[in-house]
Parts: structure tokens; C-alpha cells; sequence
């Protein structure tokens, strides 16, 4: 109700403004995703259809207000809905040479392609059943400033006074039937808990970076156990929380072109903050580095990258063993129950942090290729981990039916070996989508 | 106007005897506005009765040091409204060149398109929108023919190496520049093999600067003689402003609109 309201004052604020300060855009699309696992027949995952509603209105050269309001309507993973979000609200306030963005925004980091490990502000809807990628992408309520003094410069401060988690679906997740998962808790608002970053962005003739740091709450909420059943479990469940964390990010990425071909490069130290004991639950520290490039071949187009992670202190340790609740009918295993679970839990935190191994290497391969006069698009997306061997193949096509619709089909395939991430949302994800899109 | 009758007089005088390459660098030099903002409608038909349109707004500049900067926002269609590309053209090194893509809510520095590829689906290429290099080619006069009742120098243009035929997609060009405001109302492109392939036709030449004698054109249709696909490029709104807005040239700005 409180949605419908405040649309409601939006919309009649809207229609104060002269009509050539004011702009309607959006879509409406129809998907569907059909599920394939191995050897099942197919099963209908996603079938559903949004509308996007994109409001601009411009108060002259001094600010103005962006909204994207989204209704949605049909089922995902078996459950029916309908609902209303509000995607982005924010306002921009245009001082000279200082920029200010108020209000539910997304403005991710980070220059790389295939992944920003400086990119710490922007929550992330991980089982979001969208083509586009950018529908992973999640607002948070975040204040903004950008400080441009010369044309090579640009230095941003950024304040997110409350926390916004990502969402990760366990539901969807092959998870023993006596765990249950909590949605994440969300800390609250204190304005000494504020995550605060900061950037320095230099965009020189030849070549452009930037420098950055972040201290906060990670978007990703860890999993810990919350009480433990007491003896003798006759009814034995495991209730799991998803607890914010604090860390600090250390970022700096660069962007170039030699002889024709992009080049580009994002590098983040993640510190996560730990108590006065150490927390088993939170992630090591850990040292991310990508190099991407991109270039153009004729038609064709090609973007590939390394991505690379070291775990810092990092302790070997074996994936756990399958636990049978009919194990604990032994008072002898009720003193090792809590370590045991802690372990396992652990583990699960190892695989969603991916750091299960002290040093990790992936490669990204997408070439894409336009044909007919950039009406029909062709894109493969292959991702390889060289250390876990969980791979994705993702091909998609779109075809340009006339200006603004779209229609576009593709195939999603994960794969990856017992306690990898790509194990644990293959069920979900894995089989083809089909979407019509009309953008007005 | 007392620069253009001097400027047009001295054509004049001196067209008989002028160097095929001096009239290619005269007609390229004096379509370089010191600063302009316009509306851009581009249409592309594919000569079965379906047509597209593309509108941008476009600012250009050139600055003290020879740079040309050129931002375009796209208007329509909706699927690519929002759209900006800033462009930073030096002279003698390699352009700079970002686009800022709403979907991906960032500007991106990207790796300047080939000179042979098509424009945003149309018959244009990259290369017959932007400034050639005159020491690219080589030309030689082939008469005079009247075009649009102007009577034109008509010159042959033929890439200077195979490299730089490859990279243009043509074997060679014949142009016709007026002879009586060197601006061109019509090229001739050659394919690879020599045949004929796509004709461009110039035409709404307005005076934008009569103090350094500067014209632009405003409209532009290309036709390929093979398919039957052309399209039209049509500039309104134009402003002629040596002094557009610096911000209009940064990355800020067009991720603001």
C-alpha cells in the first residue's frame, strides 16, 4: 500500500512539470524459462510478464528526478506473484562542478568486463530470471557526490546510510531437508555504520583509471547457525541466518586501447573486519585481479578476460561430510554436533565467498557477432574455472522485429562438480528462455 | 559575407589551373565548423517498403590544439534512447572515443569502429560520416560535369595503399565537388572489385560561418546500387556556435541525460 502511495504523490508531482521537462520511457516483455535437469522433462521455471516504467523529469540545468517502477506478474520457481517494485528513485542536483545523487540508485563500479571485484555498492538479485544482465543489478538508498575540478579528473564520495542485501535464493539451492534459511537481517539504520567509499577517477589521453576504497557492510550476508536444538532432537531442524558483514576494499582499475584492441584491468584487496575472536563464518581476506580485452574483427566482436583470486591465511580443508539427522539418536555425537555443523556451515560460506582454494583462475571467452544491418545479434558466453572446473555456456540471440521490439531466445547451462556454486544453482538456471520485448 | 565573395572569387579565378588534391583539401577544411549543434534524423530504408529512423542531437568543437570533440545523444528509438557517445579527435594520434549505454550505467572506453562498417545499420560507413585523411588517397581530375545545375570538378579518388583500401572496403571513389562553393554533391563508390556499389548524394549546403567562409551539409542519401537499401541523413536545428559549452564534451555529461 505504501508503494501504491507513494507512486500515487510521485505521479501527481510529475504532472505539475511543463510536458517538455517530463519523459515517459519503459518496456513491457513476456519470458519464460523452461528448466531442463539432466534426463526430466522440461519444467516450466519463469513465466511472466513486466512492465517497466522509467520517469525523467528535468527542473532546467539544476537537477532532476529519475524514477523506474516495475509490475511484474506470473511465477518463478513455482510460485505465483504479483508485485510492485520500485526500482530506482533518486534525485541529481547539479551544482557547477559538483554533482549530487539522492535517493535508490544503482551505479555500479568498476571497468572490467565479466566481473567488478571493486564494485561493493550495488546489492545483486543472484536468481533474477532476466536476459538482461543489468536486471541482477539491485538500488540501494545511497547519497552521491561527484566532484569534477578539471576535465581529467573526477573524485566521488559515497555515503549508503542503510543496508541493502543481495539476494541469494537457497530455497532454490539443494540443501538437506532439516535446514531452513532465514532472510537476511538487516542491521538497522546508525549513522556510524554507514557504508562510506570513495574515488578517484583519472581519465587521461591514452589511458584512464581510477583508485577507490570502500568500507562497510558487503553486499552479501554470510550464513550462521542460529540456536542449535537442544537434546535429544527429536524433531531435529537447523535454523540458518544470513548476517551482514563489515570489510574494506581496496580498489583500482585502468582502461586503454592499443593497436585497435580494448584493454582493461580492475584489481580489489577485500578486508573483511573481524571481532575480537576471529569469526569462522565471515570470508578471508582475499586479492582479486582482472584483465579483460575487447576487439572488433569485421563483424565480429570479441571480449575475453582472466579473473584471478588469492585467499589470504587460507586453511585447507576437506568439503564436510553428509550429515544424517539419524546420527544424533547417539547421545556420543551430541558433544561434536555444534563444531560438526559449524564446519559444514563454514564450508557453505567457502563456496558462496568462492574460497574454497587458496589461488583460483577463470577465464571468460564472448564473442558475439551482428548480421542484417544490426538487426540480429549473436552472442556465446563461455566462463571456465581452471581451479574448480564449473563452467557456464550461455548462448543468446536477439532479433530485431521492428524499431523497440525485440525478441530474443537463449540457453543458459551450468555445470560444476559437487559443493561448487555452480552445482548448487544449476537445478535452477539451467535450460532455455525465450523473452519478447517491447520498448517505448 | 565580404570573406565568402573574396573566398568564392578567388575559386574563381584559380579553378582552372587547381590541383585535384588542393580542391579535396579546400572542400575537407572548409566543412570543419569551429563549433555546431544540431538534430541528426537518420532513416534507413531497406528497399522493401520498411523503413527505421534514428534521431540523435549532436555538439562538435574543435579546440585550441586541433582537437575536434563531438558528443550524440541518441533520442530514438526507445530502445537505444539515452544512448551517448563522446568522441575526442586528435590530430595524429588515436581517437578517444567512449559510449555510455543506460543498460550498462556506465561510460565505456571503446576501440574506434572500422572506417568500412556500417553506421547504425544504414548505407553510410563510419568512414563517409567523418574527416578523411587527404593523404589517404590520391586524385586525379577527370573533367568537369554539371550535378544539381552546379558544374563540378569531377575527381577520382583511389586509396594510396591496399591497406588503406581494405580498411575504407572500397577499391576507389569518383567525386563531384561545385565549383562554385567546393563542397561535393555527389561520390561514386567502387567495391572492392571495381563495380560500382553505393552512391551518396549531397545536397541542403547552408553557409554556417560566412566570416571564415564554412559550409555544412545538411543532407545526405546514400543508395546501394547492389540491394537497393539507402538511406538519408537530414540535419536540422543547426546552431553554429564556436563556442559550444566545454561540458558538453565530457563524460560526465552524457551520462547526466
Amino acid at each position: 500500500m505504501k508503494k501504491f502511495f507513494f507512486l500515487l504523490i510521485f505521479t501527481a508531482c510529475m504532472v505539475q512539470l511543463p510536458a517538455q521537462d517530463l519523459s515517459i520511457s519503459g518496456y513491457t516483455r513476456a519470458t519464460a524459462f523452461v528448466g531442463i535437469i539432466n534426463d526430466n522433462a522440461p519444467t516450466l521455471k519463469s513465466l511472466y510478464n513486466e512492465t517497466s516504467l522509467k520517469l525523467k523529469a528535468k527542473a532546467g540545468i539544476r537537477g532532476q528526478a529519475y524514477t523506474d517502477i516495475r509490475f511484474r506478474a506470473g511465477s518463478e520457481f513455482d510460485d505465483e506473484f504479483t508485485s510492485l517494485t520500485l526500482r530506482e528513485a533518486y534525485l541529481d542536483i547539479f551544482l557547477g562542478k559538483v554533482d549530487l545523487r539522492i535517493g535508490k540508485q544503482i551505479s555500479p563500479w568498476g571497468r572490467a568486463d565479466g566481473l567488478n571485484p571493486t564494485d561493493n555498492l550495488t546489492p545483486s538479485d543472484y536468481f533474477v530470471r532476466s536476459p538482461d544482465h543489468d536486471d541482477m543489478r539491485l538500488g540501494n538508498y545511497r547519497i552521491r557526490a561527484q566532484y569534477n575540478p578539471m576535465e581529467w579528473l573526477k573524485i566521488e564520495a559515497d555515503v549508503i546510510p542503510w543496508y541493502t542485501p543481495s539476494q541469494y535464493r537457497f530455497d532454490q539451492v539443494d540443501m538437506p531437508a532439516f535446514v531452513t534459511i532465514n532472510p537476511p537481517l538487516n542491521p538497522g539504520f546508525q549513522l556510524d555504520k554507514s557504508s562510506v567509499a570513495g574515488k578517484i577517477d583519472l581519465i587521461f589521453t591514452g589511458i584512464e583509471g581510477s583508485v577507490s576504497w570502500f568500507k562497510g557492510y558487503d553486499p552479501l550476508p554470510v550464513l550462521k547457525p542460529g540456536s542449535l536444538p537442544a537434546p535429544p532432537f527429536t524433531d531435529f531442524k537447523l535454523e540458518l541466518l544470513q548476517i551482514p558483514f563489515r570489510q574494506q576494499t581496496f580498489g583500482a582499475d585502468f582502461a586503454t586501447v592499443i593497436l585497435g584492441t580494448g584493454l582493461r584491468g580492475e584489481f580489489a584487496w577485500k578486508i573483511p573486519e573481524q571481532g575480537d575472536s576471529i569469526d569462522p563464518f565471515i570470508p578471508n581476506s582475499e586479492i582479486q585481479w582482472v584483465i579483460s580485452i575487447d576487439r572488433e574483427l569485421g563483424p565480429v566482436r570479441i571480449v575475453g578476460g582472466y579473473m584471478g583470486k588469492y585467499v589470504k591465511d587460507f586453511l585447507p580443508a576437506d568439503p564436510p561430510q553428509a550429515f544424517d539427522p539419524a546420527m544424533i539418536s547417539n547421545p556420543q555425537v551430541w558433544p561434536m554436533l555444534g563444531p560438526m555443523l559449524a564446519g559444514q556451515i563454514s564450508y557453505y560460506n567457502r563456496i558462496l565467498y568462492d574460497q574454497t582454494h587458496e589461488w583460483s583462475h577463470s577465464i571468460l571467452l564472448r564473442p558475439s557477432v551482428t548480421l542484417f544491418h544490426e538487426n540480429f545479434d549473436l552472442e556465446i558466453t563461455g566462463l571456465y574455472n581452471f581451479t574448480t572446473g564449473e563452467y557456464l555456456l550461455y548462448p543468446k540471440a536477439t532479433y530485431h522485429l521492428t524499431d523497440g521490439l525485440i525478441a530474443s531466445a537463449g540457453y543458459q547451462y551450468y555445470e560444476g562438480d559437487e559443493y561448487t556454486r555452480f552445482s548448487w544453482i544449476k537445478n535452477a538456471f539451467n535450460g532455455p528462455f525465450f523473452e519478447f520485448r517491447l520498448t517505448f | 559575407m565580404t570573406g565568402l565573395v573574396l573566398c568564392l572569387g578567388t575559386a574563381g579565378m584559380a579553378q582552372g589551373q587547381m590541383d585535384p588534391k588542393d580542391i579535396m583539401k579546400k572542400s575537407r577544411d572548409q566543412s570543419k565548423l569551429s563549433g555546431l549543434e544540431s538534430k541528426t534524423t537518420l532513416e534507413i530504408n531497406d528497399g522493401k517498403g520498411n523503413q527505421r529512423m534514428r534521431v540523435t542531437t549532436m555538439a562538435s568543437r574543435i579546440f585550441p590544439d586541433g582537437t575536434e570533440k563531438r558528443s550524440i545523444l541518441f533520442l530514438s528509438p526507445a530502445d537505444v534512447k539515452g544512448t551517448g557517445i563522446l568522441i575526442w579527435d586528435f590530430d595524429g594520434k588515436e581517437d578517444n572515443m567512449w559510449i555510455y549505454m543506460p543498460a550498462l550505467r556506465k561510460s565505456r572506453k571503446i576501440v574506434s569502429s572500422e572506417k568500412s562498417k556500417n553506421f547504425m545499420g544504414s548505407e553510410f560507413s563510419n568512414a563517409d560520416l567523418a574527416v578523411e585523411n587527404i593523404d589517404d588517397f590520391t586524385y586525379i581530375m577527370d573533367g568537369t560535369e554539371t550535378i544539381d545545375a552546379q558544374i563540378c570538378w569531377k575527381i577520382k579518388v583511389t586509396p594510396g595503399t591496399s591497406q588503406i583500401a581494405a580498411e575504407y572496403g572500397i577499391s576507389a571513389k569518383t567525386t563531384w565537388i561545385s565549383q562554385k562553393d567546393f563542397m561535393p554533391r555527389k561520390t561514386l563508390f567502387l567495391d572492392p572489385e571495381g563495380k560500382p556499389w553505393k552512391e551518396m548524394l549531397f545536397s541542403g549546403i547552408k553557409l554556417m560561418d560566412t566570416k571564415a567562409g564554412k559550409y555544412f551539409i545538411s543532407q545526405m542519401e546514400i543508395r546501394n546500387l547492389k540491394n537497393g537499401r539507402f538511406s538519408k541523413m537530414n540535419m536540422t536545428d543547426m546552431v553554429y556556435n564556436p563556442n559550444v559549452k566545454e561540458e558538453y564534451f565530457t563524460l560526465a555529461f552524457i551520462e547526466k541525460q
